[in-house]
């Protein structure tokens, strides 16, 4: 089901074009507080692909909504943190000017592209409105550059159909539209949440070849929110992997799958049928719930549901911290065990093969 | 498509409007002998068998009806009893004053709404959300023959400003014009404000954020556009109720409409006028469906006429 990406991972040179530090966002209703977000790092940079992976609930989707300014606030709020984009905080930008950044330099993905899409208006006019707006084109190069991005992104027929409206494509053919709109004007960060989940498996499978070509292509930084590890693995360079709305290990894509240092991602991996099935293990469900984001519990947010954890995990908060040969960092006080337990990665692909 | 949908349309509305017409012929014939009220009280026996005979109400009432309907067929629709000119004539004169007084209504009612609706949709909970509100709630609520006898006694009666009745230049159309926006404007501003915060709590909101657009523009085009639906069936239905004759206004003001000529020719029983009344305002309605039916295709592509 898998196909591990091949160890050809192409790092930007330059600074990381999105640097997340320490970002805080907590909702607040009728005097319950749920901390959503605490206090997350991710950096990106150009031409690269990092996945960002956990379950429902981790926190992954908000992190990106308050960065991009669309969080529903209240009752969400940014309490702390940074995210400097290009160089400057985005944060610190009125919201008009971070309005104007989103869409330009920034491109967004949705999960569900029916409900993405404005229902009473042709694809041809949201997609030009892109230009429009962003480009100050007028009416017919708007829609020339619109006809341009929709064929790119592989609508045929683009003549008649950019006057169609958004129920009469299919689900894939939509998720192509959103595609396009998110690059109309050649942004210089993608941020695609869950592109692929409401979309069956052969049309995921060229929804995420046409992510990874158009990201070649344009050498943009391309963040991919997702919770299937088979779409991380297929698609990203690095992996980001959140647990109640902190990192709990981030790495080399690779590195991290072979030689999973934090137990959750371990877990994550054996409750993968595909990796299970290939090293003859059973599949195994990780036990237990996600925590209620308004009463995390204290030490290490994972201990309830952890196999590993002793008395230290539910006093003592485990730092994200380097570990192994310093690639990767993983907040776990067992970390280090726990790569000298598990066989290293070279054995373990040979034994998948 | 769109021919075969009218034709289609016109057609079962020319049924209905025949089983109208029929309903409302039987219907007047319940309300009594038309003699009693038109001969003077000193009037013989002989004389209002006269009437009768003279008038066809002597004859079988489905003679009378296939008669009528006959005539009816010839574009024929009797004589007005009191007024003396074919009751068509009368109604088609009346209908125009109904038409201009409902037309500017809903019009500056639905400008008023589709303003303060979105505005106060806005920030749900803000103090212009709940002015907005409560005045709207509170115009929607209020009782039309109140508020007109209240405007007569304000503007005309204590101010002078005004006219209390009657038709002229522009200051004649004020308060009967005030009056009737109270109700619709209230209504359609509380439904176009519920649909605006649904549309703006909606995925393709967010996402028209995400996309960079301007505040201004997702509200008022992003937003509204989804909310003008709503708005329009409401705005339609009391455009139905205004095109009836806004019998109330219309008689406190003297305003020559419909529903006035209808309301006067209930009482003196003259059969003729209220026939044609209702089967003129039975055809404008019959009309307005079809136009809201358009208007719905055109304004939600998910429609589909059929």
């Amino acid at each position: 089901m898998t196909r591990w990406k091949e160890f050809d991972v192409k790092r930007g040179s330059s600074g990381p074009l999105l640097q997340v530090q320490g970002l805080e966002v907590e909702f607040r209703t009728g005097g319950r507080v749920v901390h959503a977000v605490n206090g997350i790092d991710i950096d990106v940079r150009r031409g690269e692909t990092v996945a960002v992976l956990g379950e429902s609930g981790s926190g992954k989707s908000i992190t990106f909504e308050a960065i991009l300014g669309t969080l529903d606030s209240p009752p969400g709020h940014v309490t702390g943190g940074r995210a400097e984009f290009e160089g400057q905080n985005l944060f610190d930008l009125s919201p008009r000017r971070r309005r104007a950044i989103c869409g330009d330099r920034i491109g967004m993905i949705f999960q569900d592209p029916l409900s993405a899409l404005n229902p009473v208006y042709t694809v041809g006019w949201q997609m030009a409105e892109m230009y429009r707006v962003h480009r100050h084109l007028g009416r017919a190069e708007a829609r020339r550059q619109s006809m341009d991005m929709l064929a790119r992104v592989g609508i045929p027929d683009v003549q008649r159909r950019i006057d169609n409206y958004p129920h009469e494509f299919s689900g894939g053919m939509r998720q192509r539209l959103v595609i396009a709109m998110a690059l109309a004007v050649d942004p210089a960060l993608v941020i695609a949440d869950e592109p692929t989940t409401a979309l069956d498996v052969t049309v995921e499978a060229q929804i995420l070849a046409l992510l990874r070509d158009l990201q070649r292509e344009r050498g943009m930084g391309l963040i991919l929110i997702t919770h299937s590890m088979a779409v991380a693995a297929e698609i990203a360079d690095r992996i980001c992997v959140m647990y109640a709305g902190q990192v709990v290990e981030r790495g080399d894509v690779r590195t991290l799958f072979g030689s999973p240092a934090h137990p959750y991602t371990a877990g994550l991996l054996h409750s993968l049928p595909g990796v299970a099935a290939a090293r003859h293990r059973r599949l195994t469900p990780i036990p237990g719930q996600p925590p209620d984001l308004a009463h995390i519990p204290p030490g290490c947010p994972f201990h309830p549901r952890c196999p590993r954890a002793e008395a230290r995990c539910r006093a003592e908060p485990p730092a994200l911290r380097p570990v192994g040969d310093g690639q990767r960092e993983a907040a776990c006080h067992f970390a280090e065990e726990l790569l000298a337990a598990a066989p290293t990665a070279q054995q373990d692909e040979g034994h998948a093969r | 498509m769109l021919a075969e949908f009218l034709f289609r349309r016109v057609f079962y509305s020319c049924i209905a409007l025949l089983g109208l017409v029929v309903a409302v012929f039987l219907l007047a014939r319940l309300t009594g002998d038309p003699s009693v009220l038109y001969l003077p009280d000193t009037a013989t026996a002989v004389m209002r068998e006269q009437f009768r005979e003279a008038h066809g109400y002597n004859d079988p009432i489905v003679v009378q009806l296939g008669r009528y309907v006959w005539n009816a067929l010839h574009l024929d629709f009797g004589m007005s009893l009191r007024q003396n000119v074919p009751a068509m004539d009368a109604v088609l004169q009346a209908f125009p004053w109904t038409l201009r007084l409902a037309g500017v209504t809903v019009l500056l009612a639905m400008i008023v709404a589709m303003t303060i609706g979105p505005l106060a949709a806005y920030r749900p909970g803000s103090i212009f959300d709940r002015i907005a509100s409560v005045l709207s709630l509170a115009a929607a609520s209020t009782p039309d023959f109140w508020l007109a006898i209240l405007g007569i006694l304000v503007f005309a009666v204590h101010l002078g400003v005004l006219p209390t009745s009657g038709t002229g230049g522009f200051a004649y159309w004020i308060l009967p014009i005030g009056v009737l926006m109270f109700k619709i404007t209230g209504t359609t501003t509380q439904v176009v404000r519920g649909s605006m915060i649904s549309s703006l709590a909606s995925p393709y909101v967010k996402a028209a954020r995400a996309k960079g657009m301007p505040e201004n523009r997702i509200i008022f085009l992003h937003a509204l556009r989804n909310s003008v639906i709503s708005a329009v069936t409401v705005a339609g239905d009391q455009t139905r109720g205004l095109i009836n004759g806004a019998v109330i206004v219309e008689s406190v003001f003297g305003w020559p409409g419909v529903g006035k000529l209808m309301i006067d020719a209930i009482t003196q029983r003259d059969f003729a006028v209220v026939q044609a009344a209702v089967l003129v305002t039975a055809a404008c309605i019959f009309l307005l469906n079809i136009i809201l039916d358009l208007i719905y295709a055109a304004l939600d592509p998910r429609i589909d006429l059929h």
